[in-house]
């Protein structure tokens, strides 16, 4: 499985599942980079899962995006909130227009207290089964009481 | 009257903004396109032709802000672009060019605008109701979804000084739409329950009042102006 993770915690929760050199055949886990200060870097973080996400829509690998919830909830400066959000939306999309050849995209929110155990079981059961396509999965307490984007 | 900034402004849903605020508001429109000139002239504004992704485009329109005789009570960033395919033949430059226009010219102007807003003022954001789902339109699903993030996140950060929202509309009206297919356009509007097309003055109703004291205990919401095609 292929990894782009851009955080160092998140990495070392998913490196036995897969890496940056992984296969892309068996899935993409696509985590951006955080606390972004300037346009360019939302950019570019939102350009590489695009070209990420069409290479393993490609060979109809499964794709999910790693998400933090606060970021996701907007609960984050306006730049990371809007990659977070961004990729909702991508992962709607990629579900959407595949859904007729079985393609698959979903969003795993982590609030950052999860263990690393629980967020690599998380991303395993959704790239194995791909369940809840389109859908952003929270993990955690961060999400409880506030409505999704 | 207070100032009203519309980007997008020349013709469709941004024109219709800028007709239904111009009752409240004097207006300075914004808009890559020289028809901005006549709508502006029609409407009695002040027109800045310019483009949001650059810094430039992004300076001439702080400076004529700074240059009304008031300052900004609602700032409308409804300037955007489609460029549709296939995931498999999105372009780079494609998916760029959308997110560019789309989510980073929402945020610039927000960001640059922000501070000069008055206390008790609003900005309205326009989204898409396509962000929840559509065929090959993964850069608008992405920078749509993207400019809702970025308004909750600016809708926390500016309270309670200011209102932030966004509006997400439908299939709607216009030069584009009309120049579909029957066919196509036929299957599109049957997926809608109200069973027809919207219309650009629907979408400016729901962004003006927004933007009007009666919407004064809403912030960081999605008001989807769809026909009921979210969920129907």
């Amino acid at each position: 499985m292929r990894t782009r993770i851009g955080d160092p915690v998140d990495r070392h929760a998913l490196r036995r599942i897969g890496g940056p050199d992984g296969d892309i055949a068996g899935g993409l886990v696509f985590a951006p980079a955080r606390d972004l200060g300037e346009w360019r870097q939302v950019e570019d973080e939102l350009t590489e899962a695009f070209l990420l996400s069409r290479e393993a829509m490609a060979v109809e690998a499964p794709v999910v995006y790693l998400l933090r919830s606060p970021a996701i909830l907007g609960r984050s400066g306006p730049l990371d909130s809007a990659v977070a959000a961004g990729l909702v939306g991508g992962a709607r999309a990629l579900a959407f227009e595949g859904r007729r050849r079985g393609r698959y995209a979903t969003v795993i929110g982590v609030d950052g207290d999860e263990p690393p155990d629980r967020v690599a079981e998380a991303v395993t059961f959704a790239l194995t089964t791909r369940a809840a396509a389109g859908q952003v999965v929270m993990l955690g307490h961060e999400h409880l009481g506030a409505m999704l984007p | 009257m207070s100032l009203a900034v519309v980007t997008g402004a020349a013709r469709g849903i941004g024109r219709a903004v800028a007709e239904r605020l111009v009752t409240r508001h004097s207006l300075l429109l914004v808009d890559m396109s020289q028809a901005v000139h006549e709508t502006a002239a029609q409407l009695g504004a002040v027109a800045v032709q310019a483009d949001i992704t650059q810094p430039e485009g992004i300076a001439a329109i702080v400076a004529a802000v700074d240059g009304a005789s008031e300052p900004p009570a609602m700032l409308v960033n409804n300037a955007g672009i489609t460029r549709d395919a296939l995931i498999h033949k999105m372009e780079e430059a494609v998916f760029r060019a959308v997110v560019r226009v789309n989510l980073g010219g929402t945020y610039a102007l927000t960001e640059a605008l922000a501070g000069r807003i008055v206390d008790g003022g609003s900005v309205v954001n326009l989204s898409s109701r396509a962000q929840l789902g559509n065929v090959g339109q993964f850069n608008y699903a992405v920078s749509k979804t993207g400019v809702i993030g970025c308004t909750r996140a600016l809708a926390l950060a500016l309270a309670p000084r200011l209102r932030v929202n966004a509006v997400a509309p439908g299939f709607v009206e216009s030069d584009m739409t009309r120049a579909m297919p029957a066919r196509v356009r036929e299957r599109v509007v049957s997926a809608v329950p109200l069973a027809r097309a919207g219309q650009p003055e629907d979408i400016a109703d729901a962004v003006a009042w927004l933007g009007s004291e009666a919407a004064g205990y809403l912030t960081g919401q999605v008001l989807y102006v769809c026909g009921g095609r979210s969920f129907g």
